[in-house]
Formats: structure tokens, sequence, C-alpha cells
């Protein structure tokens, strides 16, 4: 098992558990009356996730091949039935009770998609370069999670794990003019919409500059960027963030980077960041070295879903995107995901265990 | 992505055909493409995103901190920020001139206003208690997007409390807030208005030092953050986070609250007497160093309501206008009451620039002082196609150097500039600063420039060459030349003007703000004490006689001059007749350690007594006398001087007659005896007061004789010394005699009597009578016309 990429595991969840407790702080005493409410409910999902990690991290992951279908099955159940007996919060049905316990299909659905994507690209092999094989299924799959995903309405669920199908189709073998057919459509939809419809265009307006409606839709990316701006060099230091005090909306949980930021400054925040870094290219040094295809594109998978859930979640808190609800990797509260992303790490640590000790040829 | 379409086959070979593009391609290059692809993903996702956000973060967290933590703090520290107490101000003997006490503000949180009745209670109770109109108060119940309308600022405690029990009578607690504030207090009112300043309903300061201290008496204002959270409460939270306030410092002016009220006493009183039109202002500088130790302009403030308007005439005008007139009427009056004459405006110095004149031409060598003569006609022909008239229309004949001086002549002076010449007079000129600002940190020094000649119009003109020589046709602040006479006085050093000496922080710990600099030698040591002589001439004989006080050695200069560029509305010239007396001097002559300056502008009057030796000279005189021994300078009594010293009165009451008439004579007074008896009853003046010597002190001998009826006062004015000292001891009151001094009576004529002519005064009084020489006419004379 790759040491390094345990201990930055370990050491990201346990900075993320601590960062969330303090930014959870004044939200948990307002409203819970409570100021660990949100830590000691994190909490043991951090312990049950470190276990999943290491329980999937000692199964041979060619097993992963023949488990793909069932998982992504169920997964797709269960999004399928979220429209229909998934818990509301902030108009968006999202979460599923089963067995008295809050989950998301769509964070277990993005797994389903890395460990389903990487047996189908190995299984077709050379044909990958066919657009029957290399872009058809695949597509399929895709259009059919990302359509579950707006139904949610999820949409920045719907452009990660597209991102992620992408970047593993991009390294199974699939043409690159299917990638610019790709982009095209992409580009041409999204001018469509943005011409089209007043709400597109709102949004743009507002994350362009937030200051036009500082109390209302702007309110939080402004309060994020206080934050943030807050911060400065050094940091407020640990526990010391004030936009936590209920000025920042959501800032134990899409917005808890804000309050990194803050209470550690550009010094900690890039501290925190060049783990991620670390964490990032240790995952695709593991996918270079891993015994064969499928683990390389499994590794690849969860690196590249890492790395842009990362990326999207700082770029929404810095406003260089506009904003849209993406959680944290490993800072975010809520249990669901927390676990998911361990037990991809979990899968990363598998192909680890395999990796072949001579340097040489790829398994890619 | 497309761009990198391309190079997979690039690597392959130019010419082979992209292997991507055959299904059954070998593996080997399948893998190649492939391994790139993830290359280029690595360097994607593991790095770039990084950079992107690397750099982001740099630009929001570093380029933009301050803007945005501004913007933070704002919302956090809403009503919680801790004022930095603001530093007091101290005269250089610690006497507090000005400090901060503690107001408070109340203000209205109109988001936490539920309805329209609650708004009405509010606006209902608060204007009742703070006494403002209803609908200002009810708006500020609406004001949307803001957490705290401020209503009232710098009430006292008692009206604080009465909004308190408001607040908790109709638990308006979230609704109402009231917040410590401070409220500036100026000991003294008027003192040293103009130089002190005030600050405005932010406690920034507005003018003055308070102005130009402001950031050193400002602080730094500190906040508690964190017990306010958004919803305005106190958060159930053990969370604060205090920032330090750090208080004001405190100023040590070189100022002398004394010296101060002296001056400005004085300076008013001689505004009052010779009605001036255009305000007056005088400066105290200590010679050696610089320092000033009163500054005063009249007419003034209260600087306890600046806004006020204190001139009378202003306040009649004022109210006769209305609307915009009005508006535009009570800023000019404000303007002009807070402006620093003595730094401010500029005016044409006159004869007392004579001064350099002659300093530069003792120091250049350009007259031989013991040799030279001057003749002077009373009028010079043809200055570069001008006639210059002398003040004596006759002439004063032929005049030594010393002479030219004592009787202000500007031929003489005319012929001294062209014997120093343009080039090294011009030299002089910015020598001694006159072309330059002092740099005294007081606000709103003026600077001159643009109001002298250019060196090109100087050295051109033969008859500028010539007025410059006695004064007139350029402007000099007030500032700029009792600088100017210090450094003639104090060796040639011309030293960088200052009042602010030190800064007292929150600790106790004193740190100097300005000491001593010398901005240049002008004159040589030998120059500088020459010309103490020739100027201790002036007062003791020439036409700065009434800036005498006995027992000192007073040098000074008067100067007359005419004000030249007056307009009216239509572009008339209405300067006829306007005049600008001052007079500057220093003392003790021998050791110079105080410089006196009074200038005032337009001193209405009789047009003969028109003069600074006249109106001006007496002031610095009056000064001097409360100054001089006040700083410790011990008087020094010329033999002359003893015959009319002070003496005190013995006690000689109990005593034979024949003992008390020996031990009177022995100390130099005189006696009158009143009834038959042999021992001395009662006496007046009783013991220890003092008396001029030669005065006749009264023995009574029986008892009952001193129980006289109370004297009226007679007019003394223009009766001179012999007169009105026997006419005071014919009432029965005794004369201390003050101002000009000397052995000619017919010259010395009776100016100013304490007790006002009519009223009664006790008999036996002693009444201060002040001697003025009024044959002191030094007028500056540029009015001579073109040559036809």
């Amino acid at each position: 098992m790759d040491l390094p990429y345990l201990i930055l595991v370990v050491v990201i969840s346990v900075i993320g558990l601590i960062m969330m407790f303090s930014a959870s702080y004044a939200t948990a005493s307002e409203r819970f009356n409570s100021p660990t409410y949100f830590f000691t409910r994190q909490g043991p999902y951090l312990l049950l996730g470190w276990a999943v990690m290491l329980l999937v991290s000692r199964v041979n992951y060619q097993y992963f091949r023949a488990l793909s279908i069932p998982l992504m099955s169920v997964a797709m159940v269960l999004m399928a039935l979220v429209p229909f007996i998934g818990e509301s919060r902030n108009n968006a049905r999202r979460w599923i009770n089963v067995f008295g316990i809050s989950v998301q299909p769509s964070e277990i659905v993005k797994i389903g998609v890395i460990v389903l994507f990487s047996a189908m690209i190995t299984a077709y092999g050379e044909k990958m370069s066919t657009f029957r094989h290399g872009v058809l299924p695949f597509f399929g799959i895709l259009a059919a999670v990302a359509g579950l995903l707006v139904l949610q309405p999820h949409l920045s669920g719907a452009v990660l794990t597209v991102g992620v199908g992408a970047v593993l189709l991009f390294c199974g073998g699939t043409r690159l003019r299917y990638f610019a057919a790709g982009a095209l459509v992409a580009t041409l939809g999204g001018i469509f919409i943005v011409t089209t419809m007043p709400y597109a265009q709102q949004r743009i307006a507002i994350w362009r500059n937030p200051w036009l409606d500082p109390q209302g839709k702007g309110y939080q990316i402004i309060q994020s960027l206080l934050a943030v701006g807050s911060g400065g060099m050094f940091g407020l230091g640990l526990g010391k963030s004030r936009q936590k005090l209920l000025y920042l909306p959501e800032q134990h949980n899409d917005f808890v980077f804000a309050i990194v930021c803050e209470e550690l400054g550009f010094v900690g925040t890039m501290a925190v960041l060049t783990l991620f870094l670390f964490l990032v290219l240790r995952g695709y040094w593991i996918a270079a070295r891993a015994r064969d295809r499928f683990g390389s594109l499994l590794a690849i998978g969860v690196t590249s879903h890492i790395a842009l859930q990362t990326f999207l979640n700082v770029a929404v808190v810095t406003n260089l995107i506009p904003v849209t609800g993406i959680s944290m990797p490993f800072f975010s509260y809520g249990g669901t995901a927390l676990l998911m992303m361990l037990a991809e790490t979990g899968i990363v640590l598998a192909v680890s265990r395999q990796i072949r000790l001579q340097t040489g040829e790829t398994g890619v | 992505m497309e761009d990198g379409q391309g190079k997979p086959g690039a690597l392959a070979g130019e010419n082979m055909p992209d292997m991507a593009e055959t299904p059954d391609a070998p593996s080997r290059k399948s893998a190649n493409r492939v391994t790139w692809r993830v290359m280029l993903l690595v360097a994607l996702l593991g790095v770039g995103i990084f950079a992107v956000l690397g750099v982001r973060l740099y630009e929001i967290q570093v380029n933009l901190r301050g803007e945005l933590q501004g913007k933070a703090n704002a919302q956090h520290t809403d009503s919680t920020g801790i004022d930095a107490v603001r530093g007091s101000i101290y005269d250089r003997n610690m006497n507090l001139l000005a400090s901060s006490q503690n107001a408070e503000t109340v203000g209205i949180d109109p988001s936490n206003i539920e309805n329209d009745a609650q708004a009405s209670l509010i606006a209902k109770g608060l204007s009742e208690i703070l006494d403002i109109d209803h609908a200002v108060i009810y708006e500020a119940t609406k004001k949307q997007g803001t957490k705290n309308v401020t209503v009232a600022r710098k009430i006292d405690k008692e009206k604080a409390d009465e909004v308190r029990a408001f607040i908790v009578k109709n638990g308006f607690s979230r609704m109402i807030k009231t917040e410590p504030d401070s409220k500036r207090y100026y000991v003294y009112s008027n003192l040293a208005a103009q130089v002190i300043g005030f600050v405005g309903s932010d406690n920034r300061g507005l003018d003055g030092l308070e102005s130009k201290y402001d950031a050193l008496l400002t602080g730094t204002s500190g906040h508690i953050v964190a017990v306010n959270d958004r919803s305005g409460q106190v958060a159930p939270l053990q969370y604060e986070m205090v920032y330090d306030v750090s208080n004001g410092k405190s100023l040590v002016l070189t100022l002398d609250e004394t010296v101060q009220r002296s001056l400005e006493r004085h300076l008013e009183m001689a505004m009052r007497e010779n009605s001036v039109q255009n305000r007056g202002c005088g400066i105290v500088m200590d010679v050696k160093t610089g320092a000033i130790l009163g500054m005063a302009t009249k007419g003034d403030y209260d600087l306890n309501n600046y806004q006020a308007v204190s001139d009378k005439t202003a306040l009649a005008e004022l109210a006769a206008l209305s609307g915009e007139e009005y508006r535009a009427y009570l800023a000019a009056a404000q303007r002009a009451q807070w402006r620093n004459k003595a730094v401010s405006d500029p005016y044409e110095p006159g004869s007392t620039f004579k001064i350099f004149t002659a300093a530069i031409a003792v120091e250049e060598k350009a007259v031989d002082i013991e040799k030279d003569i001057f003749v002077c006609t009373g009028i010079v022909h043809d200055v570069g196609g001008f006639d210059i008239r002398c003040h004596k229309r006759n002439g004063h004949g032929s005049l030594t150097f010393a002479e030219t001086i004592c009787n202000s002549c500007n031929p003489a002076y005319i012929a001294i500039g062209a014997k120093v010449g343009a080039a090294k007079f011009y030299h002089y000129m910015r020598a001694f600063g006159f072309m330059e600002r002092t740099g005294i940190d007081v606000m709103g020094e003026a600077s001159n420039l643009g109001l002298f000649h250019t060196w090109e119009a100087f050295s051109t003109q033969v008859s500028t060459q010539a007025t410059y020589a006695f004064g007139q046709t350029f402007k000099i602040t007030p500032i700029q030349l009792i600088t100017a006479v210090a450094a003639v006085a104090n060796g040639g050093y011309l030293m960088q003007p200052y009042i602010v000496g030190e800064a007292i922080g929150g600790n106790g710990a004193r740190s100097a703000v300005n000491t001593p600099t010398v901005v240049r030698q002008v004159i040589s040591a030998e120059t500088s004490k020459l010309m103490c002589a020739l100027l201790e001439g002036v007062v003791s004989e020439g036409t700065g006689k009434n800036a005498y006080v006995k027992g000192y050695r007073v040098a000074g200069k008067t100067g007359t001059s005419q004000k030249r560029d007056l307009w009216d509305k239509n572009g008339n010239d209405i300067s006829e007749g306007k005049y600008v007396v001052s007079f500057v001097g220093f003392a003790p002559a021998d050791d110079p350690q105080v410089a006196v300056l009074i200038v005032l502008d337009e001193p209405g009057g009789p047009a003969s007594l028109r003069s600074g030796g006249y109106m001006a000279a007496p002031v610095a005189g009056r000064i001097f006398a409360d100054v001089l021994p006040y700083l410790g300078v011990a008087p020094r009594y010329s033999d002359e001087e003893l015959s009319a010293r002070d003496i005190k009165t013995p006690g000689v009451t109990g005593k034979a007659l024949s003992q008390a008439i020996v031990s009177l004579t022995n100390i130099g007074l005189d006696y009158k005896i009143y009834g038959e008896g042999s021992v001395v009853v009662s006496q007046i003046p009783v013991s220890g007061i003092a008396l001029t010597a030669a005065s006749k002190v009264m023995l009574f001998t029986e008892a009952g004789l001193d129980d006289m009826e109370p004297v009226l006062m007679p007019d003394l004015t223009g009766k001179t010394f012999s007169q009105a000292n026997a006419i005071l001891a014919d009432l029965g009151l005794f004369m201390r005699p003050t101002g000009a001094f000397g052995t000619d009576d017919a010259a010395l004529k009776a100016a100013f009597q304490a007790v006002s002519p009519g009223e009664s005064t006790p008999f036996g009084s002693i009444i201060e009578v002040e001697f003025r020489d009024n044959s002191v006419d030094d007028a500056g004379s540029v009015s001579g016309r073109r040559r036809g």
C-alpha cells in the first residue's frame, strides 16, 4: 500500500474536519445551541470512512470489474427514486433515506461511473478509438446520469460527473475529434442558454459583479469574498473567522474553504492546497505505475474526481466561476460525501498495493 | 484540445498517417498516445488548476485584501468600535488647552423596527428627549439597508440616561442604541483659536493644529469583533477578539498660556482703541530657537462653538440676509474668523523691513557706519521715473547711518539700498527666507510666491529696488518677518519656527516633535550685535519710543505701510488712506530672548496718528512689560530710570512723624502731612505699594482724616508727564506712568489711563497712565507720481 498517499489522505481529512468544526461553530451554536453539533456528526463518518478506505484498499481491485455493473445499477435506481422519495432541502431533492440514514445517490453514482468506465474502457481496448465503442455507450450512460442529476436539480454534480467521465475517456483513447465535437456542442448549448434565458444572464451578471445585488443574489459570494480577502497573507488565526458568525451562509458546507482562507490566510491556504496537489500528483503517480490498465484508470478516475471537485469548489468560493452548489472534498460537512470520497481513496490504495516494483512501461 | 490533435501524429513522424485512425494500429503507438494524454492530464489537473487557484487567491487575499477586509470590518463592527481617545493639547507648562470629554451618540437600527407603530413611538420619544424634529427621526426609522442611523451626536450623559430609560421602558434595546462618543472641549474658548483649530462632528481635525496633527492626535481606534453576529445580537459564543485601541498622543506646544493671554489682551485692546478694520495679529517668538510663545489673530472665535460668527458687524449683516445669500455670507464670515492672519495673510512690511536693508548694508560693508552721511530733503526725484517722498515732508536733513534707522528715513534707505546693489539685496531677500515658506507647523501658512518681483523684473526696475529698500511693493507674511528679525537678533541664524515641541504617548512617554532647527546663517554675529544696538536706539530715541519698557532694553522697528492693491467690485482702487501699521521688536537688546510682532490692518482714528510707532509699538511695549519679568529676565535700570523707578512704600504707621519722614526720604519718596499730631496713625498708600520715585506719601497724624470722599477721574489725554502728575497729585491720587519714557517732557503725552474719565475712584488710588510719543510718524510713501 502506498504510505505517502495514505498519510496525505489522513492529514487532509483531519485538517478538513478541524476546519469544518471551526467554520460551523457559530451556526451550530445558533441553530442547535451546541457548538459541536456538526463536529460530532461528521467525526464518526470520518472514522467510518477511514475504516471503509482501509477495507476497500485490502480488496483485490480486479473484483471491481465485476462489481461495477451492480454498483452502477444500484446507484442509478436510487437516483431514479430521488425525485419521488428524496428529501428536499434548499429547493433541491438530492438526499434519500436508506435505513434511517440520509445518503446522496449522486455521490455513489460518481464511484459507479469511475469503476464502470474503467472496466468498460479496459474491456474495449483498441476499439475505444471507434465511435461505436469509444463514444456511444459512455455518452448514453453520462446522459442518463446527468439527466437525473439535472432533475434534482444538481447541476454541479452533473458537470462534475460528466467531467470525470470525460477524463477517463480521454485517457482511455477516445478520439479527440469527438471531444472537439462535444466541446462545440457544449459551447453552442451554453451560448444558447445564456442568450435565451434571463435567469442565466442574471447569474452571469451577478458573477461578474456581485455588488449589483449585495443583499440578495450577490450576498453569498460577497460574504465569501470578504472572508477570503480578510484572511490576507497570514490569516486571522485558527478559530478567529468573523465571517462565520452567521454572515457567510453554508459556511460549514460548500463555503467552508472561504473560512479556511480567512483563518489561515494566503500562506495557510496555499499549504492546504499544496497537500491536495501532492495527493493528486501521488494519485497520478500510482496510476502511472499501476499493474494494469484497469487499475491505472481507476486511479486516474478517482484522482481526477478529487482534483476537479477541489478546483470547482475553490473557484466558486473565490468567484472564479458562478456560484453552484459543489462541496469541498474532505472539508465540507456531509457524511455520504466524506464516506464515498474516502472509499474512492481506498480504491487508489488498492491499486497501489499491486504496483509493479520495477519502473519502465506504464500499465496504461 | 483541438490544438493538440496533430501532435501524436507528429510524434510518430510527419509522413506517417495518424495511427489513431487505424483501429488495429500497433498497441505500442496506442500506448504512446495514451501516455501523452495522461501527461497532459497530470499537467492540467495536477498542476494547472492549482496554479490558477493560487493566482486567484493571491489576487483576493493579498491584492484586494485592504478593500475586502475594510468591507468585512464594516459589517462586523457595526456597533462595537472603540474610538481612540483623542490626545489633548497642552501649553509648554502643561496647562490644558484642549481635551476630549466623554459624550454619547444615539443611533437607530431601522432593520429591527418591526412596524410603523414602533417607528412613530420612537420618533416621538427621541424627538422629545433630544429636541430634534420629529420628522427627521421618523425618516431615520425608515432607512433601508443599514443597521445604524445616527440621530444625535455628542449629547451629554443626562440626555443619554433619558434615552436609555426610554429604551428600557419600551423594550427598544434592539432598535435604539447609545454609544460612547467624545466631545472636544477647549478650556479657554478663544485663546489661540486660529492656532489650535477645531474638530468636526466625527472628531477629525478640521483646522489649526487639530488638523495639522490630526493623525497623531487621533490614534488608532480599536474594535471588538464577533460580539455581534449578523443578526446584530450578542452571539451565544464565548468568543471575542479585541483589537486594541491606540489612543491619540497629546501635544505639548511651545505656546505659553500666560504669554498668549498677554498678547491677546493687549492686541484686543489695541484693536478697539484704534478701530482696526481688517483684523490684527501678533506673534511672540523665542529668538534663539524659533519656538512660538504666542500667536494670535483678532477678531477670533469661540473654539467651543466654532461655527458661530463672533464679529458683530458680520452678525448684523447676517441678520438681514436669507437663503443662498445668507449661506454664502455665513461661510465667508466663518472662513474669515478661522483664518490665522499671522501666517496666512501676506502684507507689505513697510519700514520694519529697513531692519534688513540696514543689516545687509552692514554685513556687506556697503556703508561706513561712522562716516557716511545721508541727506534727506523730503523727496527723492526721478527714481526710475518716480518721485518718492519721505514721511517727513520737509526732510530729515543730514543723518548718520544710526540716525537713518531711528528716524526711519525713506530717502536714506533708497540710498543705502543703492549702495548694497540689486543683486546682493535680492540674494539676501532669499537668504532671510522672504521667498519661501518658513515651514512652521501651523495650518495655513501662505506662500508669498508671486507677491514679490522676479529677479528679471527687480534687476531692471530702479524704482522697485528703491521701494524694496523701505519695505514696499512686495508682500511677506508676519511669520516670515518675525523669523527673519529673530535671525538679525540671535547672531544671524534663521531658525525654522515651530509651535509643537513634544508629543506625549499613552504611557506618558514624551517624544520630541520639533527641535530648534537652523535653516542657515544669514548675517554674522558682529552684524547682529551692531543691529541690536541700532534697533535699541529706535526704541530709546527714535520712532519706536512707545515700545519702551522701564528697566528693559527693548530694540525694534516700526512700520507703516500704505495698502496699494485693494479694489472694489467695480475695479476702482479703494486703497487710498488705508494702512497696515506694525511694530517688530525684541528684548533685551544686549542678549535678545523674545521677539514680538504686532500687525494692525487698516486702523482708523486720526490720520496723523496712524503709524506703527503710535499704534503698534505700545502694544509690543505692554507685552514686553508682561512677558520679560514672567520669563525671568531681570530688569536693569539706567541712572535715568532709577530716578523714576518704582519704590515700595514702607510701613510707617505707628511711628513718630519725624521717624516716618526719614524712612520715606531715605528711599526716595516724598511725603505730605495731614493733621497736627506727632505720630502717624495711618498712611496712604499702605505699606508695600509701588510708587514712582518722589511721589508724596500721605501721612495722617489724626484719626479720621484719611476717610476722604472718592475722587472723580479727570481726563488726562494729551497731558504731558508733569502735567498729568500734578493734576493727579492735586486730587489725592498717585500716578504710575507706563509706556514711552524720556527727558523731553513735551514730547510725551498721556494716551491711556487705567480709570476712565468721569469714573469715581477711591482717594489715594494709584492710577496707571500710559504715555506715548506721538512724534513718531514714519509712514512709508510710495505714492510718488510718475514724472510727466
